[in-house]
């Protein structure tokens, strides 16, 4: 279980985060919901250790990993793909891959076939540099690369950002089918509400740096939208 | 005659590329302006001297001319600790900053200067090349090719070799390949940054040791032996274009072939002023190098 207590974190002088507290359990979908600019790229960011908390604690099935580094907490279990999908544009495919063996618990020096067989594209692609692909195929290698590892749970950061309807598709069906093999838990960061109502478990919304409302699936209705998500 | 000129084009290209190949990493792939890359040099030579002195004091005089054989993992050794020690209690904490990093490294280079001036003394020291790099191949009349350049050259490809299967076939070399493209992402992965940092720094000043104990063949050796090839390291890696291999190749087989050029149909002051004006020339049309990394993903 991801442990999220309290936290505060910003950039430079800035606070962007205040008093943060979730939860993911074993399993679940979790979404994260909010306007643009209320700090739900930063929580991904502080909970993988890219940005140092100020205050609070993130902790991994009751592992403190607040003063960790990036590299410990993959280790321990989370996966990450981050927004703008972060692939290393002069590696091939193939290598960007086997870098997502990294983190893995056993020392696995191929790389598992659930991984990739959500994305039959990729072995056809494995020489080609990761800087060559287009914005699909370069999300789908972010999942596959994240996936590489077996992680317990998996930060997705806007996974459909800027990619064709039918691609979104395919990673709906990919989440999906994360959540029913019931190994992995999810905390989704996503614009679509459609698309998170369609698998989200557990849900909630961040205004101006705080949780400012959570709830299940039937609470989650138009007025809540109206006040939280409405532009 | 024009083939005695380019063997010694390309003789002076393998000891350029020598020299430059580990700024290509500390400089090129991991962007430390490192001004301490010629004292590592001189580094890597002393330490042949000093594996010539101690083959000549503990073994028999027929086992001296393999000690050149051993000089050069042992070169490589010593300056690849020194240069791990260089980077955990200094320039881990200049990454990024490239002005502080230049004054550092500069000092650094000066501190070793004088380490080796009370531990050697001030004048040069000799170091007896193995008899078997003695004479040449006489390719035809009056076209003699030294083995001694032969063997530089042969070095050079070696290194290359080496380094291309370290940093685009092996485990480390991929890991070092995305912490230096992507450190954050890197780091997300699971790849301990702080050890591939501290890991290629040491590897580019152990290729430096390399390259001063094949200097040793060209000539005595002394503290300021660094700072003669300094320059040229830095022209060498710019003008190749930062970053990639294949370049530094390119910038070295340049400045080597040019110089050898001008020098022989003008004399070595006026041949080294137009190979300067040539590279001022060349990095206004191309200031990035000759090969530079363009793709989608630096967009």
């Amino acid at each position: 279980m991801l442990a999220v207590q309290q936290l505060e974190a910003g950039y430079g002088e800035s606070i962007i985060l205040r008093n943060v507290t979730l939860t993911v359990k074993p399993g679940q979908v979790v979404c994260l919901l909010g306007r643009n600019g209320v700090g739900k790229t930063t929580l991904m960011k502080s909970i993988m250790g890219l940005l140092k908390a100020r205050g609070g604690s993130v902790a991994y099935n009751g592992t403190d990993l607040t003063k960790r580094a990036p590299g410990q907490r993959a280790k321990s279990g989370i996966g990450y793909v981050p927004q703008g999908r972060e692939i290393f544009g002069q590696l091939s495919v193939y290598e960007n891959l086997l870098l997502g063996l990294e983190a893995s618990k056993t020392k696995a020096t191929s790389i598992p076939e659930e991984a990739i067989a959500k994305f039959p594209v990729l072995p056809e692609m494995y020489t080609r540099r990761g800087g060559d692909l287009s914005g699909g195929q370069q999300q789908q290698l972010a999942f596959a690369r994240a996936l590489a590892s077996k992680p317990e749970v998996l930060l997705l950061d806007e996974p459909c950002e800027g990619i064709q309807p039918s691609i979104v598709d395919d990673i709906r069906d990919v989440i999906r089918s994360i959540k029913s093999d019931g190994k992995t838990a999810v905390l989704l960061v996503e614009q679509s509400l459609e698309f998170v109502k369609s698998i989200g478990d557990y849900f909630y919304i961040l205004e101006k740096g705080a949780i400012a409302w959570e709830g299940g699936l039937d609470a989650l209705n138009d007025e809540v939208v109206r006040k939280y998500l409405t532009v | 005659m024009y083939l005695l000129q380019l063997f010694n084009g390309l003789s002076i290209s393998s000891i350029l590329l020598l020299v430059a190949l580990g700024l290509a990493i500390t400089f090129g792939l991991m962007k430390v302006i490192n001004m301490a890359h010629g004292e590592l040099i001189m580094i890597g030579a002393y330490s042949t001297y000093l594996t010539q002195n101690i083959f000549k004091a503990y073994l028999p005089a027929s086992m001296f001319d393999w000690y050149f054989v051993l000089a050069i993992p042992a070169s490589f050794a010593i300056a690849f600790v020194v240069g791990l020690i260089l980077e955990m209690s200094l320039i881990r904490f200049l990454y990024g900053r490239p002005l502080d990093s230049l004054l550092a490294t500069w000092g650094v280079g000066l501190v070793l200067q004088q380490l080796a001036r009370s531990i050697f003394g001030a004048p040069n020291v000799a170091v007896t090349s193995p008899s078997w790099l003695d004479g040449g191949l006489m390719i035809m009349d009056g076209t003699l090719l030294p083995y001694k350049r032969l063997f530089i050259i042969a070095l050079v490809i070696a290194c290359l070799v080496a380094m291309y299967f370290y940093i685009y076939r092996s485990h480390e070399g991929r890991r070092m390949r995305a912490v230096m493209q992507n450190r954050d992402m890197a780091a997300c992965l699971g790849v301990s940054t702080r050890r591939v940092d501290a890991m290629t720094f040491a590897i580019g000043s152990g290729i430096a040791g390399i390259a001063g104990c094949a200097l040793t063949l060209m000539g005595s050796i002394g503290p300021s032996l660094g700072t003669y090839y300094i320059v040229d390291a830095f022209m060498v890696v710019v003008l190749g274009g930062v970053g990639k291999l294949v370049g530094t190749v390119l910038g070295a087989m340049g400045i080597g072939m040019f110089n050898t050029l001008f020098e022989y149909w003008t004399n070595a002051s006026l041949g080294k002023v137009l190979v300067f004006v040539c590279i001022v020339a060349f990095l206004q049309w191309k200031p990035m190098g000759f090969v530079a990394m363009r793709s989608r993903s630096l967009d």
